[in-house]
């Protein structure tokens, strides 16, 4: 028996379905409900998510894929996640800092990240940037975009 | 048809196309951000401004499905498949090329069935009871075992996860609140739109920051293509299947052009010549979906000139365009005012044209743009997605889910899980399951109310035989 991604997979399955049909139990009843009820279809779901994990784990175990080879390395899980950090950064600082500065800071670094130069292009790239979804989202489109220290 | 009902046409298309291919701004948003200037256009421009805007915008959401792997509407994910594909392999330019052209079949194959067929398929709308949207669902769902990519449980694993998502929110019955934990943000559900962008844009950038640099794109390959005699040839089967599909799915009040594009898309594949290279940047692939969804623009306006019932978002406020002039879309329309119906069908015509005019004009400078250095288009892209995103509904907390969509789908492709059936149980899990118990709640809870209705029973014995015939294709191969 050879533990593989597949078998993480079928037992990361089996737990979300746990997950799932745990947080389902906790829905309240209604006098208003049907005879299937709030959690009727849910529970489906999550027995099936189960059934098709479980079967998965145990086809992994006995009958392991001949290609089960991880070909992202453990740098292009760090590099993801160093991006997602730079996606996450912006999302906590917009409202505060305001749009048009938040994105061509996110234009900057995640340029700078993906391995642009930090140079007056990419300086103006992302300015340049900042200015064109701005016009286009808040004064074409309409769109409220968060003020933020501009008000 | 007069000169400004022309212009009318061809400004509603370059905005429809700009619009869709923003993620974010759906063809309804496109056409709602239009509603207010129509108050002081005649009656005749202002509706055809707003079919023209849905017109382009079903077609400008397929520019960034093809380019950049962002469906810009719901109904061009089934497009990002072989069309982003294509794009790898440097074939954007035919990708797109094909796109435009068979989407201009679709949508004059959906004008021709509006034009002609509008009474008689106005019946089909009516026929559909509950149990028939529940099989509806049911039959797109059917469609899994082909998405899944060769391992079916891993594509089980997948539709579960997305009809997870699609039970967020309140109840369809009884109206408690399901999976909020005590978010308010949730209680309305979580769109489909955050969940692709999530799945298709931010988990392609998490995955491309590792990726060493692309290679420098041919000239060639940077310009349209449009498709040539052997291609028109290799594509006719598949048009007609797109042409067919459209025609059922858009005059089902509620189905739509992406439970269209997707069973276009499978269908495609089940009678190709080459089957084995749907998913690897197949042609058919791209023209099978962009043909299906662009047939809805003309096929989903028959419930609503013929009955007056708002089949989608999009047509709904194209019902709000009528309004505004004291017009009621129904039996009477046809009679009261038919300069309108037929002025409608001159614009859909006209704006079908105009797409592809424009798209002429406009697709050469999108290759251009996406042949940028990479770590620019990679910036660019996340600012498009985050910005796009904010302004559904502006609420950061959409930008949160779609943060997490992305790393649930960077994690599927890292354990080798398709991301298509997940996308197909959160765009189909709720109208299977408040028509199921919707059903239930009329026959008392009685489930042969499923093999009573004529309609349901045609259509679960389709979705059988489709099931069985994948599952059967895929146990052979293996």
């Amino acid at each position: 028996m050879t533990f593989s991604r597949d078998t993480a997979l079928g037992l990361f399955a089996m737990a979300l379905a746990g997950a799932y049909l745990g947080a389902g139990a906790g829905i309240p009843e209604s006098l208003l409900s049907d005879s299937v009820g709030a959690n009727g279809v849910p529970r489906v779901i999550g027995y099936g998510l189960a059934t098709v994990g479980l079967v998965l784990a145990a086809r992994s175990l006995w009958r392991p894929a001949s290609t089960d080879e991880d070909d992202n390395p453990a740098g292009a899980l760090a590099r993801a996640v160093g991006l997602l950090a730079i996606l996450v950064g912006y999302l906590v600082i917009v409202e505060r800092v305001g749009y048009p500065v938040s994105v061509a800071l996110l234009i900057a670094a995640s340029a700078a990240y993906a391995g642009a130069k930090p140079d007056a292009r990419l300086a103006a790239a992302a300015i340049g940037g900042a200015a064109l979804f701005w016009l286009m989202f808040g004064k074409l489109l309409g769109i409220p975009l968060p003020g933020g220290i501009f008000g | 048809m007069n000169f400004e009902a022309l212009f009318a046409s061809l400004a509603g298309v370059i905005w429809g196309i700009f619009g869709g291919a923003l993620p974010g701004i759906s063809p309804s948003i496109a056409m709602a951000l239009l509603l207010p200037f129509t108050y002081g256009m005649e009656p005749v421009s202002a509706i055809v401004l707003l079919a023209s805007v849905y017109v382009g915008a079903e077609y400008g959401g397929s520019i960034p499905a093809i380019l950049i792997r962002t469906p810009g509407t719901n109904s061009a994910a089934a497009t990002t498949i072989d069309g982003y594909e294509m794009a790898r392999r440097g074939k954007a330019g035919e990708a797109l090329g094909i796109s435009l052209m068979c989407g201009l079949v679709g949508g004059l194959f959906g004008l021709l069935v509006l034009s002609t067929a509008t009474e008689p398929l106005a019946r089909v709308a009516l026929a559909f009871t509950p149990p028939a949207y529940c099989a509806l669902g049911i039959l797109g769902l059917s469609v899994i075992a082909s998405l899944s990519g060769g391992s079916l449980l891993k594509g089980l694993i997948a539709a579960f996860m997305g009809l997870m998502v699609a039970t967020v929110g309140t109840d369809p019955v009884s109206g408690v609140p399901r999976f909020t934990f005590g978010h308010a943000e949730l209680l309305g559900g979580i769109r489909p739109i955050l969940v692709m962008v999530g799945l298709f844009a931010v988990a392609e950038m998490l995955e491309q920051i590792s990726s060493p640099a692309w290679a420098k794109a041919d000239a060639r390959d940077t310009r349209l293509k449009l498709p040539g005699l052997a291609m028109w040839r290799r594509l006719w089967k598949t048009q007609v299947i797109g042409c067919s599909i459209g025609t059922l799915e858009g005059v089902t009040p509620g189905a739509g052009g992406t439970i269209a594009a997707f069973m276009a898309y499978n269908e495609a594949k089940r009678w190709s010549k080459h089957p084995e290279e749907f998913g690897k940047g197949s042609p058919e692939g791209v023209a099978a979906p962009e043909c299906a969804n662009n047939v809805v623009t003309g096929t989903a306006l028959v419930p609503l000139l013929s009955l007056g019932i708002p089949g989608s978002n999009s047509a709904a406020v194209l019902l709000g365009g009528f309004m505004i002039h004291g017009l009621i879309p129904g039996p009477l329309l046809f009679q009261k005012a038919p300069e309108v119906v037929y002025g409608l069908y001159w614009g859909l015509l006209s704006a079908n044209l105009f797409m592809v005019l424009v798209g002429l004009v406009i697709l050469n400078p999108c290759i251009w743009l996406v042949n940028r250095p990479k770590p620019y288009l990679i910036a660019f892209i996340l600012a498009l997605v985050c910005t796009g995103v904010y302004a559904i509904d502006q609420s950061l907390f959409d930008l949160g889910l779609v943060l997490g969509a992305g790393v649930v789908g960077y994690a599927m492709r890292r354990f080798g899980v398709p991301v298509l059936p997940m996308v197909l149980g959160v765009v189909l899990g709720f109208l299977v399951e408040s028509n199921y118990r919707r059903s239930l709640v009329l026959s008392g809870g009685d489930h042969a109310v499923f093999m009573q209705d004529p309609v349901a029973l045609g259509l679960l014995a389709v979705a059988f035989v489709l099931t069985a015939y994948s599952l059967m294709r895929e146990f052979r191969t293996k």
